[in-house]
């Protein structure tokens, strides 16, 4: 009987360090009161990369767990229902892509690509520059309200295009446009006013 | 210009692949947003289309919430909260404003995630600045994790993975199984609580219930 025992014995996988501290690992990523102290598994955890990879993966999966479940209850639809509509207010303050002034209508078909947005706001320019003669790069990205970058290399296209002068004064750089350009500006106003 | 057109076939007669490369200015009709591929939400949300917007938001809401609990210092909920609010901003402003081109399948993905990790390792380093003095930095469990954190490599796959396994192994469990994972994983109840809410009736004492238990965390596993 006893030599049987002995067999048992032998056959039985030896107890290692770490099958001691499994069922802790899995009660404290439950959440759950541990059996042993946090300090002991704490201290164990520092020396024993396995545990450690193994606590990883039960507190990854008892997140997912919660998170699947409780995405589900109607408080859960709730809070990303509420957390989504605080999102969207502040993104309907965003200007999209070919809205540069604030009181322009937010929403549909104001999608352009990245040419067409210095293309746009270049025009854009080119008309401020028409109604108020020389002024500062700065000032012009100010009073039209768009980024002072964009407002740059549409500056830099139009005096590519031989549209605009430019000079600079007291550490800042002005614009304005060239005396053909400025007439042409003039005579569309001319036709606007003679419109009935 | 050659862009990545995410939509296989035509949608109101119109390829919106075109679209991308002339610069069409006008809104599209949209197939419903549970078919559509990332991609293409992320192309309608250029279109300031609001339903693409809330898909988007709905699908990687779990995902993102979980990623910033794993890779961040600090996991309690406002943090979460806050951190998910700020990605969910910078991607879908950038797509409001057409900054970002799709340029394969899973891209959008990919810069979900990348942002992810760019904005918890900047909130956890402003926050590191601001909230917590130096000497209690990093809890003992923060200590643990070799990995450094938001330093981890970007993963998008890793929460449908373990929602899957999750899933799979769940549904290998009997119902009372699946009950008692429902009150002591997901609800934390200690397991006197669950004994005294008399629910199952092969279970009378907290030895049998730990033994239990212990029989469905060796099938929950992830190691096995």
């Amino acid at each position: 009987m006893a030599n049987n025992n002995s067999t048992k014995a032998k056959n039985k996988p030896p107890i290692t360090g770490c099958e001691k501290y499994e069922q802790a690992i899995t009660d404290f990523a439950a959440g759950q009161k541990m059996d042993i102290t946090k300090e002991e598994l704490f201290e164990h955890l520092k020396n024993c990369k396995e545990c450690r990879k193994d606590l990883t993966q039960w507190q990854d999966t008892m997140t997912v767990m919660k998170t699947e479940a409780f995405s589900k209850t109607p408080e859960g639809q709730a809070k990303m229902k509420g957390d989504f509509a605080k999102l969207k207010a502040k993104l309907d303050q965003v200007p999209a892509p070919g809205q540069p002034l604030q009181d322009k209508p937010a929403g549909v078909g104001n999608r352009i690509n990245t040419a067409d947005k210095y293309g746009t706001t270049a025009g854009i320019i080119w008309q401020y520059l028409g109604k108020h003669g020389k002024t500062g790069v700065a000032k012009i990205a100010a009073d039209i309200h768009i980024d002072i970058d964009t407002v740059k290399y549409s500056v830099g296209w139009l005096f590519g295009q031989e549209k605009l002068c430019m000079s600079h004064e007291t550490g800042e750089d002005y614009v304005w446009l060239v005396p053909a350009e400025m007439q042409k500006y003039q005579n569309i106003v001319l036709n606007k006013e003679r419109e009935p | 210009m050659t862009a990545y057109c995410p939509y296989p076939e035509t949608i109101g007669g119109r390829r919106p692949g075109q679209w991308v490369a002339t610069g069409i200015l006008e809104r599209c009709p949209m197939p419903a947003n549970e078919q559509l591929t990332d991609e293409a939400l992320a192309f309608a949300c250029s279109c300031n289309d609001d339903a693409s917007y809330a898909a988007l938001y709905e699908r990687y809401y779990n995902h993102i919430g979980f990623y910033i609990k794993r890779n961040s210092v600090y996991k309690d909920q406002s943090f979460i909260d806050d951190t998910r609010g700020i990605i969910f901003f910078t991607v879908l402003s950038n797509l409001k404003q057409g900054r970002f081109t799709p340029k394969f399948p899973g891209s959008f993905k990919k810069y979900l995630f990348e942002t992810a990790q760019r904005v918890v390792f900047d909130e956890n380093r402003n926050r590191l600045k601001f909230v917590r003095p130096v000497t209690e930095l990093f809890t003992e469990e923060e200590l643990l994790d070799p990995d450094g954190l938001a330093y981890r490599e970007v993963d998008p796959d890793d929460y449908e993975e373990i929602a899957a396994r999750a899933k799979e192994v769940l549904a290998k469990l009997n119902s009372q199984e699946q009950r008692l994972v429902q009150l002591y994983f997901i609800e934390e109840m200690p397991p006197e609580d669950i004994i005294a809410l008399k629910e199952f009736h092969n279970i009378k004492t907290v030895d049998v219930l730990k033994n239990k238990i212990y029989r469905i965390k060796q099938k929950l596993n992830p190691r096995t």
